[in-house]
């Protein structure tokens, strides 16, 4: 999710959530405080880390980190939602 | 478009809301009362907060996770519930990197379960009131 500003990054989440065959959580105020949770990271660390996971400064750590994160797809899989809630279960 | 001043200050207020509530948690403490409320946990005071009881929980959160927001009301009431009983601290990660670091912490929320001052549990995500509830009551 390379793009800055929330409008952008909201774009690429509903990008992301249609290629990947899932939704945006359907609660707005979750999606916009996942967003700008995820705009602060990538204004503090340069990337738009998820803000449910924790940031290690440990590169190969934290990579899989990046929304959408590596663990995206198994965690809707098993839970309905992605551990952040950004992403649901289509 | 970057997160704007209101935004700032709105979660400026929420600090200080949060800041108000576990000073009144730490009032408790000093006055020998039960404690029924989360208490602030830094890098600085964790060692000591483990062992202040028996049975201790630690709430690792961040103010941007949507996950810990929505299970701080549960955390605040299991602290109620639990008066006494089980002390419970919370803990920004993003304010004290050291013990995350630590732990091992690489999502969030997570709960730590200290008993005795050891490490017995780690609770990774968000969880219902009765599933920790019933967790913690294990412990006891």
């Amino acid at each position: 999710m390379p793009e800055g500003g929330l409008a952008e990054l909201r774009k690429v989440a509903e990008r992301v959530a249609l290629e990947r065959g899932v939704k945006l959580n359907p609660d707005g105020r979750i999606v916009e405080a996942i967003l700008k949770g995820l705009l602060r990271n990538k204004e503090r660390f340069g990337k738009p880390y998820c803000p449910c996971r924790v940031v290690t400064g440990i590169p190969e750590k934290d990579e899989p980190k990046v929304c959408p994160c590596a663990w995206m797809m198994e965690d809707i899989e098993r839970k309905g939602r992605c551990h952040c809630g950004l992403f649901v279960k289509g | 478009m970057r997160a704007t001043a209101e935004d700032e200050e709105l979660e400026a207020i929420k600090r200080r809301l949060l800041k108000k509530y576990m000073e009144e948690g730490r009032r408790m403490e000093q006055a020998g009362k039960p404690i029924d409320k989360p208490l602030e946990v830094t890098d600085a005071n964790f060692e000591d907060f483990i062992r202040k009881a028996g049975l201790v929980v630690v709430d690792c959160w961040a103010e941007w996770c949507m996950p810990c927001r929505l299970m701080a009301p549960a955390i605040d009431e299991l602290a109620r519930r639990f008066s006494g009983r089980v002390l419970f601290g919370k803990l920004n990660v993003d304010h004290n990197p050291a013990t995350a670091a630590r732990f091992s912490i690489e999502a969030i929320p997570t709960l730590l379960i200290f008993k005795e001052g050891r490490l017995v549990d780690s609770l990774v995500g968000l969880r219902p009131l009765h599933e920790l509830e019933e967790i913690i009551k294990a412990y006891l």
